[in-house]
Formats: structure tokens, C-alpha cells, sequence
């Protein structure tokens, strides 16, 4: 049984300590992966505590079967962010409210410059097929590994590489102007 | 070369979204390099730029207190304690069926009967949603963090009492809300703090034993709460100045309580 394997099993049977390591160990990405789609603090911030919530619920069902859990997790957040979509019955926001950055220094204009230029990453994105979009946020946004987004997405790691692969070179054309 | 072009971006793809620089991945195959080098700096761009998104510390150090709170409420549920009235509160459908029910029964005289409700008992839904209630009409902010406040105060009696009855699942999960409040209000407008906390505890610190866990996560939550509270004192405008006081001194008693009487029940 693999340290993580070990880990899941352990927060199945109620082990705070092993749930909290789960919890703190994907908390920033789930809400990095919610917040690149959603583009709203607000609502990314909901859905992460929803995310999570849920996965206290059913983690006793999770049931390996090679899937690992980071692909079971993203699953859960892909159809918490479905569901949330369908509800408000609005399409993904391109624009995006400000929100709190990782930047050393707080100047304003820095952060500014910085929200800029994550837009701009954001809405070129917004321009790729959606099975792309899904593969460079999961890739990119939440960190993935390529079986880890095969698993989530229920694709071959070969169709992910490609997808990867063939979107990175639309955003580079896309962003050719910037670069 | 046996490898796909795709198979080979992928390898790169992987040290950048470990954090590593394009630099270190120095395309081996030279006659990929034109070709790999610049969809290289765009996946370095996109890393970077994606990678630059953090939920803020507030959020984080809230979803954190709620977590913690729903596992224990969860451990609590399975050990079949009656405290489910407790999540079944927090449940936002919740909300407008107990005011409905809240109007029904105040005039039977039940919201007075809930005042001193505790978690396992019946009206303790009233209790809460009552106060979810005045909290929601009142207005002013300077009202709305003297009756945060006041619900800290109440929540920590309620934790004391929790724990005299051996109940140290709900005890902690007391300890959590009364913190949260704390929190919500030393950074509301009223009071103004930017950063609620020092991000001390976890869910539940490292090497720590399920039996331990509410020891452990007291201590923590009593150090915040007291942290919190020292900085909301020294920024809060005059009139909340008492009431911080006050629910310091209670606070300090209430916590001193549940962890005395914790630690004679775990070393028996």
C-alpha cells in the first residue's frame, strides 16, 4: 500500500491527522483549479468549501481501483463547478474579480500588472477546446500529473499528452503577440 | 528517437509545474530544440501566471475552522451522539425552514425555552437560528460585532458544559465556531483587522492521536482566539472595548475548564 493509499484509508476511518494532510495538501490547488475557471473569489471560494465537504462525505466509498486520488478529488470539484454553472445558468466568466495573489511585494501596480497578465493567460485559455481548457487547468492550474488528469478526465494519458501538447501550441499562438 | 514529440513536451511540462525555470529544460535533442524552446516559455508563462492564484488567509484560515468543525461534527454523527441538530443547522436550506419554524414556535413561548439550549438538546436549532436571525436585521456594524460577540460567549458555556458531560467531539466543535466568530468579527468593518489569525493550527496537528486530537486542537484554538482578540482590543473603537475584555476573561476560564476537565477524563 502506497504512503498515500495509506493516508486516504486512514481519513476513511475518521484519523484527523490524516484527513487534515489530505486537506491541507490540496486545499490551494482545488481552489487555484475553481477560482482559473470561475474567475470569482467569491464563488471559488464557496465551491472549494463545498469540494471539501463533500469529500468528508464520501471518502469512505473511495475505493482505489487505480485511480488515484488527486483524479477522484478534481472530479469532485469538475462536478461541484458543473453543477454550480448550471445553477447560476451563466457561462464561465473571462473577466475576473481581484483576487488575493502570491506576490512578494504588495504594490498596488505590481498586483495590478500581475492581475493583468493572469487575464490575459485566462482569456487565451478561454479560446482553446474545451477538452484542451480542462487538460492545461488541471495541468497547469491545479499541478496534475498527466495519469492523474487521464484518470480524472477518463482518457488515455496518450489523448492528455496531446491535448496538452496541441494546446500549448494555440496559446502560443494566441499569446504570440505578448511574447 | 523512440519518443512522440508529445511524450518528450510532456517530460519538460512536468518540471515546470514542479516550479522549475525553462531553463532546466534544456531540450537534450538538438533539432527539437527551435521547435520545443518557445512552447517551453509559453508553458513556463502559463505556469507562472496560474500559479500566482492563492485562496486569501482569511479564507483560508476560516474554510480551515469549518472543515475541522464538519470532520468532528461527522466523528461525532458516527459515534451516534445526538448533536446531527448541529450540522442540520449550518445547512443553508436549513435556514428558511427553521424561520418558518422559529415563527410558529415563538409564539408558544419555545424561544425563550432555547435560551439556554446545548447542542444535544432539542431547541438548540432555535437557539441558533434565532441568532442567525438578529444578526442578519441588525444593521450596524458596530451591533452586529457586540452580538458576534455575545455568541462567542455563548458558545464557549455551551463548550464547557459539552465537555462536563463528556462530550469532547461537540466540545471542540464549540471551540471552533466560538473562534470563528472571533474572527468574523475582528475582521469586520467594525474593528478592521486584515488577517484574522496566525494560521497556527491545523485541522490537526501533525503526530497528534484521535484521542489527543481535542486536547490538542483546544490549546490551539484558545492561543488564536487570545491572539485575535489582544489585536482586535488594541484597533477596536471604544464602546467594544468592554466586551472584548470581558470575553477574553471568559475565554480564558471557559477553555481552562474544558481542557482541565478533558485531561482528568483522558487520563482516566
Amino acid at each position: 500500500m502506497s504512503e498515500e493509499q495509506d493516508l486516504v484509508a486512514r481519513a476513511a476511518r475518521g484519523d484527523a491527522d490524516a484527513f487534515s494532510k489530505l486537506y491541507e495538501e490540496n486545499f490551494d490547488r482545488v481552489y487555484r483549479y475553481l477560482y482559473v475557471r470561475l474567475g470569482n473569489e467569491a464563488e471559488s471560494e464557496d465551491l472549494t468549501q463545498e469540494v471539501f465537504a463533500k469529500v468528508l462525505e464520501v471518502i469512505g466509498s473511495f475505493q482505489w481501483r487505480d485511480v488515484p486520488f488527486a483524479s477522484w478529488l478534481f472530479r469532485i470539484a469538475h462536478n461541484k463547478m458543473i453543477d454550480h454553472i448550471r445553477r447560476e445558468k451563466r457561462v464561465e466568466r473571462v473577466d475576473s474579480d481581484e483576487t488575493v495573489l502570491s506576490l512578494d511585494d504588495p504594490d498596488p501596480a505590481d498586483i495590478a500588472e500581475h492581475n493583468l497578465q493572469l487575464e490575459k493567460v485566462r482569456h487565451n485559455i478561454s479560446k482553446l477546446s474545451p477538452a484542451q481548457r480542462e487538460v492545461i487547468w488541471l495541468r497547469f492550474g491545479a499541478g496534475l500529473t498527466t495519469t492523474e488528469v487521464a484518470s480524472a478526465l477518463g482518457k488515455s494519458t496518450g489523448t492528455v499528452k496531446a491535448l496538452q501538447y496541441n494546446g500549448i501550441v494555440a496559446l502560443r499562438r494566441l499569446m504570440e503577440p505578448a511574447l | 528517437m523512440n519518443e512522440s514529440i508529445e511524450d518528450l513536451f510532456d517530460r519538460y511540462v512536468d518540471r515546470l509545474v514542479s516550479g522549475d525555470g525553462v531553463s532546466s529544460c534544456a531540450v537534450d535533442e538538438a533539432d527539437l530544440t527551435e521547435m520545443l524552446g518557445p512552447l517551453l516559455h509559453t508553458g513556463e508563462l502559463v505556469a507562472h501566471q496560474l500559479r500566482t492564484v492563492e485562496p486569501s488567509p482569511q479564507f483560508r484560515m476560516a474554510a480551515r475552522i469549518r472543515m475541522r468543525n464538519l470532520f468532528f461534527a461527522k466523528l461525532a454523527r458516527r459515534d451516534s451522539r445526538p448533536n446531527f441538530l448541529f450540522v442540520w443547522w449550518q445547512q443553508r436550506w436549513a435556514t428558511a425552514m427553521a424561520t418558518a419554524m422559529v415563527v410558529c414556535l415563538a409564539s408558544l413561548g419555545v424561544l425563550a425555552a432555547s435560551f439556554n439550549a446545548l447542542p444535544s438538546g432539542f431547541f438548540y436549532p432555535v437557539k441558533v437560528t434565532t441568532e442567525q436571525m438578529r444578526l442578519a436585521v441588525t444593521t450596524s456594524e458596530y451591533e452586529r460585532a457586540q452580538l458576534r460577540l455575545e455568541y462567542a460567549e455563548r458558545r464557549l458555556s455551551e463548550m464547557t458544559s459539552m465537555a462536563d458531560r463528556g462530550d469532547s467531539a461537540t466540545a471542540v466543535l464549540l471551540a471552533g465556531e466560538a473562534t470563528r466568530l472571533i474572527i468574523q468579527t475582528a475582521t469586520s468593518t467594525a474593528i478592521g483587522l486584515s488577517d484574522g489569525g496566525s494560521g497556527y493550527f491545523a485541522l490537526a496537528p501533525d503526530s497528534t492521536s484521535v484521542a489527543v486530537a481535542p486536547i490538542v486542537l483546544l490549546n490551539a484554538d484558545r492561543a488564536e482566539a487570545l491572539l485575535v482578540l489582544e489585536a482586535a482590543l488594541a484597533s477596536a473603537p471604544e464602546e467594544l472595548k468592554p466586551s472584548i475584555e470581558r470575553l477574553m476573561g471568559e475565554l480564558a476560564r471557559e477553555f481552562d475548564a474544558t481542557i482541565a476537565h478533558l485531561e482528568t477524563t483522558t487520563a482516566s
